[in-house]
């Protein structure tokens, strides 16, 4: 079993709050990796340590095989690696053609290849009416379509995708979804972070949670169901408290 | 407005300042109010200074004497203002009106709290101890009709302030439309830094110091020579002479009369003048001008600022919007015709530079297209502009024909510096114009050299591009010999790359967030701040060696030892080839250096403002 992504006590702590205590993940290669947890769980922080975006607090990380903590074998891996990160990173100045060959060239993507890449990336995400705007003018949908065509079209061996669904039409996010299938189905890793549930359920074969910072459960998404669905899994693992929400008597009774 | 809510917002900005602090670090903090504490000294010291002069050198100024000091602090005061104005041209709300106009908060209140927050400024903070001061000081020492002065003062920098709130959210409404935002922020800028260099112009070019020293010189010129001619006597020369000069004193009184006479009409005429009119009025014992001029800047003040929340309330109904063009209708995705792969050209973007890795070559390209595009750039490029308008003018006019040959290449030398000097902020925060952008660089398998070179590079041709008229400009009117000329483009290289050695350690070590569409830092820091200075300070010595060939051959031609040779030329060459092979040793370092760094420097660029 080779794995694509693997962490060992991985930590990373703001100040005095600890965002990820000492998770140890474990993604095989052709997976596709739905990496769950309520909000402030530590998802998007893990992320970023994954991909270089923050400096682990303590803990090693190999991304398809290479020490994350070594400056030389980080860049080996990212030059294997797509990634749409939180807030994205587009520049505002750029149309999307430019944006898309400026990225084709950093993973030194022939230009011929770029180009065909675009023509067909541009029409298929929709953006093809659009390419002359500036990425300032994008609305947010369309800036997350534009990060996942810059994530994808190096052809990379792993995808990090954080929230890739949100703030994108139903006709896209299906386009998404068959895009990313695909690309699993060829042996290549999805590592995704999102936070519905169907969709990962629909897509992902494997599924970590991580709650305020622990990794509480990581298997294949079968072994994790065990019958029920993943949405009552997921809270169940979240810790969600079983009882009904206590009632809330001044807003029972009106306005005060 | 409600008490409550004016309290609650106070409050808030306090928070709110006191976090950015905080997350400032300590030695940000202590130097801020190190800074802060010298900031209100200043105003102290204005405050009795202006009261002492008012008092006890006014008073027995004439009234044109007033006049002209009043309308000296007016000038100032507009000029400051506006500078401040022109850094911050869209009008930024210190509390954005989408944070919380959905809570119970009426737009006019947030309007007026807005309003007065923009007044707490630098300029405010100096400008109004001396208003009071020079007002109170007049008022007792000279006659208590002055007292008229305070209130006026007060109501022209009321009107002044609300004029251009509502000019710059005047501005706001129109940079809805993004596209047409970058416009108008370049023209805007363009004009305000035109209006600042006037009298810089007009200094320069001194248009009244021809017309009366030419007649007067061409009439001594033809005394001279009848003398000479004999064709008159030594007494009538003298006799003429004494003419001559009292004909030139009478010309200058009349200009400095008639002077006067037009200082009035301006200072009727134009609002801002009215204060200097009240104050030298009310000298004179006549309140009533002081007084109408108070009521007239309070219409125009009160006029404006209704204007303005006119203005606020369109933006937040929605009234304006980005407008452009009515969206083509787009064909159905089966039924678009398939585009041919590979067909489309993508540009600049998609150039291949000679000897130039792929990846330094796609963000040389990328950040030069970005660079060229991006309005808060073509505001910091005015600069070198202006300056190469300013000084080619200069050299136009043969104001400096008279240089030495061995002084003329250091024209050029000057014209490289300068350019490069201008380009400071933008070279020295490479990445913080990146913002967000930075990410994909920290993504990025490229690498970091080349990430370094190709930041360089995209900046390259805006410097070279700048100091080159200029430089062409300084031979065409100040040449120098052959080898010296040829000499120049080595030394343009040489000073470039430590420039870029230098600029890419102070990208690395002071990075500042920089707001789209703004020169400003986010969260301005004190010790980025400090470290750019010492950049700025160490720049002219890191640049001094590469005057090294022309010192030596200028020494050794005046021991007559330099034997024809090209010793200028020969030298700077090879000064040219140990500079950039010590450059690409650095780059490279620099390049680990940045690896290093990186996450450090993405953590402040990519920051969010409050």
């Amino acid at each position: 079993m080779t794995l694509a992504i693997e962490t060992h006590g991985l930590s990373r702590y703001f100040d005095d709050f600890c965002a990820v205590a000492g998770i140890d993940l474990k993604v095989e290669r052709g997976t596709f990796y739905g990496f769950l947890g309520p909000n402030g769980a530590g998802k998007s922080t893990t992320i970023k340590m994954l991909t270089g975006l923050l400096a682990p607090t303590k803990g090693e990380m190999f991304v398809l095989g290479k020490n994350m903590s070594d400056q030389r074998e980080a860049l080996e891996a990212k030059a294997k690696v797509g990634v749409i990160p939180e807030d994205l990173a587009l520049f505002d100045n750029l149309t999307a053609r430019e944006y898309l060959t400026f990225v084709g060239r950093m993973y030194r993507v022939p230009k011929e290849t770029i180009r065909s890449r675009i023509d067909e990336l541009l029409p298929l995400l929709g953006l093809e009416s659009d390419e002359k705007k500036f990425t300032l003018e994008y609305s947010h949908g369309m800036k997350k379509k534009l990060a996942l065509a810059a994530a994808v079209l190096p052809n990379p061996d792993l995808l990090f995708l954080d929230e890739p669904f949100e703030g994108v039409d139903a006709v896209t996010s299906r386009v998404i979804r068959d895009l990313l299938a695909h690309y699993v189905a060829r042996g290549s890793t999805v590592f995704l972070t999102s936070h519905v549930l169907e969709i990962v359920e629909k897509l992902c074969t494997h599924v970590g949670i991580i709650v305020k910072g622990e990794l509480v459960e990581q298997a294949s998404l079968d072994a994790l169901r065990q019958g029920i669905s993943l949405e009552e899994r997921f809270l169940e693992k979240a810790g969600a408290d079983a009882e009904p929400v206590q009632k809330l008597r001044w807003l029972e009774e009106g306005t005060a | 407005m409600n008490w409550h809510h004016f309290r609650t917002f106070v409050w808030l900005r306090w928070r709110l300042f006191v976090n950015q602090m905080a997350r400032g670090g300590i030695a940000n903090t202590i130097i801020l109010a190190i800074l802060g504490s010298g900031v209100v000294m200043l105003s102290l010291v204005l405050l009795v200074g202006s009261f002492l002069i008012g008092f006890l050198a006014l008073p027995k100024a004439p009234p044109l004497a007033l006049l002209l000091v009043w309308d000296g602090v007016v000038v100032v005061f507009i000029l400051s203002w506006c500078a401040g104005l022109m850094a911050e041209l869209q009008r930024s709300e210190a509390f954005a009106l989408d944070k919380f106009m959905h809570l119970p908060v009426s737009l006019a209140s947030a309007f007026l709290l807005n309003y007065f927050s923009s007044l707490v400024s630098l300029t405010m903070l100096l400008f109004a101890p001396v208003l009071v001061g020079l007002s109170l000081g007049l008022t007792f020492g000279k006659s208590p009709v002055l007292v008229v002065q305070l209130p006026l003062a007060i109501s022209f920098v009321f009107m002044a302030t609300a004029l251009t709130y509502h000019f710059q959210g005047w501005l706001a409404s129109l940079m809805v439309n993004k596209r047409r935002r970058r416009t108008i922020i370049v023209v805007v800028t363009l004009v305000f830094v035109l209006i600042f260099q006037v009298p810089n112009l007009i200094n320069i070019y001194q248009p009244w110091k021809g017309l009366e020293g030419e007649q007067m010189q061409k009439e001594s010129a033809e005394l001279t020579r009848a003398l000479n001619a004999k064709e008159i006597t030594k007494d009538e020369f003298k006799k003429r002479q004494h003419e001559i000069l009292r004909d030139s004193v009478a010309r200058t009184r009349k200009f400095w009369r008639d002077a006067e006479e037009w200082a009035w009409i301006a200072n009727v005429a134009l609002p801002p003048g009215w204060v200097a009119i009240g104050a030298s009025s009310a000298a004179e014992g006549n309140p009533l001008p002081g007084l109408l001029a108070m009521f007239g800047f309070a219409a125009l003040g009160a006029a404006s600022l209704w204007r303005a929340y006119r203005t606020t309330l369109r933006i937040y109904s929605g009234q304006f919007t980005a407008g452009g063009r009515t969206p083509t209708p787009v064909a159905a995705p089966n039924a678009r015709a398939p585009a041919l792969p590979g067909t489309r050209d993508v540009g600049l973007v998609g150039w291949t530079l000679p000897w130039i890795s792929d990846e330094a070559a796609a963000i040389a390209l990328a950040g030069f297209q970005s660079l060229v595009r991006a309005p808060e750039v073509k505001m910091l490029l005015l600069s070198p502009i202006i300056m190469l308008v300013i000084f080619g003018g200069l050299l136009l006019r043969g104001g400096v024909s008279e240089a030495p040959d061995m002084v003329r290449p250091l024209i050029s030398f000057g014209a490289i510096a300068m350019m490069l000097f201008t380009m400071g902020q933008l070279a020295g925060n490479q990445f913080g114009y990146d913002r967000g952008g930075f990410k994909n660089f920290v993504l990025s398998p490229a690498p970091r050299r080349e990430i370094l070179l190709g930041k360089n590079l995209a900046l390259a041709p805006l410097v070279f591009g700048l100091a080159t008229p200029l430089i062409i400009l300084a031979q065409v009117f100040l040449p120098t010999s052959i080898d010296l000329m040829v000499a120049i483009p080595f030394q343009f290289v040489t000073m470039f790359l430590i420039y870029c050695m230098l600029a890419n350690l102070l990208s690395m070590f002071a990075p500042m967030p920089i707001a789209s569409g703004s020169m400003k830092p986010k969260s301005p820091r004190m010790i980025p701040f400090l470290l750019t200075m010492l950049f700025v300070f160490t720049l002219p010595m890191a640049q001094g060696p590469t005057l090294l060939p022309l010192g030596i051959e200028a020494a050794l031609a005046a021991l007559d030892s330099t034997y024809g040779i090209p010793i200028c030329l020969l030298l700077t060459v090879l000064e040219c080839a140990i500079v950039v092979f010590l450059y690409r040793l650095v780059i490279t370092w620099q390049g680990w250096l940045l690896q290093s760094r990186e996450l450090r420097i993405l953590e402040v660029v990519a920051a969010k403002a409050e």
